[in-house]
């Protein structure tokens, strides 16, 4: 069983609910209203989600809806969840209780009878989320039926293959399908949650009977981790890069001292628990985490492990940078975030050591660090379950994401070798694509509005099919930008979003770049073809905003030094505009082509 | 701290009072905010703080200090 506890700080639920009652239920920082509907009671786990989100500096405002009164909360406009329009509805319906025929009387139904329960039980909850979407327009989480653990026909159950199970699995399935014609539906599989634990640690019988409460304090806890897992991923939270160990972490022993014949990696134990360990980082590797090494080692050891090591499955390749070395280990990760160009936040440490890890935590709080345990079988698991990296969706440029950084790296040793940064920059070979928006760009671009804290304008977040709705629109432009030099393709690293809904001007709702490419006038050529695009259309003047955040400071004067005037400010917003083309201000061009589609 | 103290820490948590609020006559009755929901978060605590198993009718009727106290007692935590 994977230990829960380690999300919770090892705090006992009684001192959790009183941690997440400070500040008297006050809200402050960064708010989520959460919605909760359902059948079922669940309060006992509203503590636990308060509490992870806590510590990612969320605060929770949660409205639950009337007991067993689902539907009406979404038709109604003037329920409580209406009126609250939360950002995230939570949804709980227990198939036991919303469809008792299929639950308990399964064996007294014609098959004629089992397709009209199914049916309507797929009508219902479609019905839900077209009242959600035409009322409320939350995001919503929805937990899957559970399946029987005891199903009717016992043993006969698998043997025919279309008994109880299979039939609830297969609404499960088309759920899902016809979720599909909605946006942000979320799924959790209670189910997986259920298996982790086993039936006895998940379903509190006794609260089941009192008050139609199922979860157990376990069940609780690991419902939670789900939620905040999804709730990280869609508010952009999800960790960037992993940062290792190496000595009795990917492989067992001491380079330094056992030598390379002697330390235990390979296909038969005990080298096969660090290799599955591996299987684990490549995995994250592969779905675009950016891999770095911090090792209190001599550099040619760990290089000679990476290079020459033939049982080793992550290679020099696989890093985007490696610090191995006798600094301490919170300087070589303030280097990493340096390099890569990526804040500390997003930075997990992992570490078998309990001094290095105490030290970072303490040196650089904001670090994400884990304490790999004792066993090292565990240590698999440890990594695939710490849900810092979970996403909820996928792009292409995620494949590629680990190699791209470690690119950026080389890059960077190509730029110290020239002292003069405008040969560095023409030696670049840049050539730029700017073009619209499509459906296969779609999702990246999106992501980018996600993803993108330090040169975003105005941080505006969008999902997926509001970037499409944009692009169907004709007052919206989404020109995205890509770039290639002569190390690689960068993919798509810029969005910018010109808003023409008042005739004769236009607005710039969005601009940002990824960090991977500021500071080589990219942003200046992506900007004048922007201003040319709405000249283009008679636009009179031209709006643009910054909006101040914690970590856009990099890009407060980015209009004004571009030849926009300031027209207004107030605390949370400064305003600018810009007529002709020719304020704009002129730079230098470092590119060997710039295509525009 | 002894089991006493915790006793009353847990419910201070729990009810959201100030620990000199509770003491060993507080019940249902004294406590406005003992609602059902509270005696589920009472009794999750309980169990994980003492490390003890409490049936389907303790979680319902334990709904005072002293009652949790000899309920405790008598699966062996001493007071």
């Amino acid at each position: 069983m994977n230990d829960l506890n380690i999300y919770y700080d090892n705090l006992t639920y009684n001192e959790i609910i009183s941690k997440v009652r400070i500040n008297g239920g006050k809200l402050v920082g960064s708010v989520i209203k959460f919605g909760i509907l359902g059948n079922i009671t669940v309060d006992n786990y509203i503590p636990l989600l308060k509490y992870l989100l806590l510590k990612e500096s969320i605060q929770a405002d949660i409205v639950q809806g009337a007991y067993d009164i689902v539907m009406q909360e979404v038709l109604d406009l003037d329920s409580s969840i209406s009126k609250f329009q939360p950002d995230i509805l939570i949804v709980f319906l227990n198939i036991e209780l919303v469809s008792p025929n299929l639950f308990q009387r399964f064996l007294e139904l014609t098959p004629n009878e089992i397709n009209n329960e199914k049916e309507y039980l797929l009508a219902y909850v479609h019905r839900f989320f077209e009242a959600n979407q035409a009322n409320i327009h939350s995001k919503v989480i929805f937990h899957l039926f559970e399946l029987p653990t005891s199903p009717a026909f016992d043993i006969y159950e698998i043997q025919n293959g279309n008994g109880q199970r299979a039939l609830i699995n297969q609404i499960n399935i088309e759920i899902i399908e016809l979720s599909k014609s909605f946006k942000d539906i979320y799924f959790i599989d209670l189910n997986i949650i259920r298996e982790r634990l086993g039936c006895e640690n998940y379903l509190d019988k006794r609260y089941w009977y009192i008050g139609r409460a199922p979860f157990t304090i376990e069940a609780a806890k690991g419902l939670a981790i789900e939620q905040f897992k999804i709730v990280n991923s869609l508010y952009g939270k999800t960790k960037k890069c992993l940062v290792v160990d190496c000595d009795n972490t990917l492989w067992g022993g001491v380079i330094g001292e056992d030598g390379l014949a002697n330390i235990r990696i390979g296909k038969s134990y005990p080298g096969n628990m660090y290799l599955d360990f591996q299987r684990q980082i490549l995995n994250l590797y592969n779905k675009g985490i950016i891999l770095a090494i911090n090792s209190k080692n001599n550099e040619s050891d760990v290089l000679e492990v990476l290079d020459n090591h033939p049982e080793m499955l992550l290679k020099r390749k696989h890093f985007a940078c490696i610090y191995a070395n006798w600094n301490n280990k919170a300087e070589n990760i303030q280097n990493i975030s340096m390099d890569l160009n990526i804040g500390i936040d997003s930075i997990v440490f992992v570490d078998d050591s309990e001094f290095e890890c105490n030290f970072v935590k303490e040196t650089l709080p904001r670090v994400t660090v884990i304490h790999l345990p004792l066993e090292v079988f565990n240590y698999a698991e440890t990594i695939s379950n710490c849900g810092c990296f979970d996403k909820i969706q996928y792009t292409d440029e995620d494949k590629i994401r680990g190699d791209l950084y470690r690119v950026e790296v080389e890059r960077k040793k190509f730029q110290n070798s020239f002292s003069d940064l405008d040969a560095f920059y023409k030696s670049l070979e840049m050539k730029i694509v700017i073009k619209s928006v499509d459906e296969f760009s779609l999702s990246r671009v999106s992501q980018l509005t996600q993803r993108t804290n330090q040169f975003n304008l105005t941080t505006t977040r969008y999902s997926d099919d509001e970037i499409r709705s944009f692009m169907h629109s004709d007052n919206y432009d989404v020109l995205l930008l890509k770039l290639k030099d002569k190390f690689g393709d960068m993919g798509i690293v810029g969005v910018q979003i010109l808003d023409y809904t008042i005739p004769n001007e236009a607005r710039i709702d969005t601009f940002l770049l990824s960090c991977r490419v500021i500071g080589r006038g990219v942003e200046r050529v992506f900007l004048r073809k922007g201003i040319e695009r709405c000249i283009e259309r008679d636009c009179k003047n031209i709006f643009s905003s910054y909006i101040p955040t914690k970590k856009n400071l990099l890009v407060a004067d980015f209009y004004v030094s571009n030849g926009f005037s300031e027209i207004s400010s107030d605390e949370n917003c400064r305003y600018f505009i810009i007529s002709r083309i020719e304020q704009l201000v002129s730079f230098d061009n470092y590119f060997n082509e710039i295509i525009l589609d | 701290m002894d089991n006493y103290g915790k006793l009353l820490q847990i419910m201070a948590n729990v009810f959201e009072v100030e620990i000199g609020h509770v003491d060993e006559n507080s019940s249902k009755e004294t406590i406005i905010n003992w609602d059902s929901v509270q005696q589920m978060f009472l009794i999750i605590s309980l169990e994980e703080a003492f490390n003890v198993r409490l049936s389907d009718e303790e979680a319902v009727k334990l709904t005072s200090f002293m009652m949790i106290k000899s309920s405790l007692e008598k699966k062996g935590i001493q007071f």
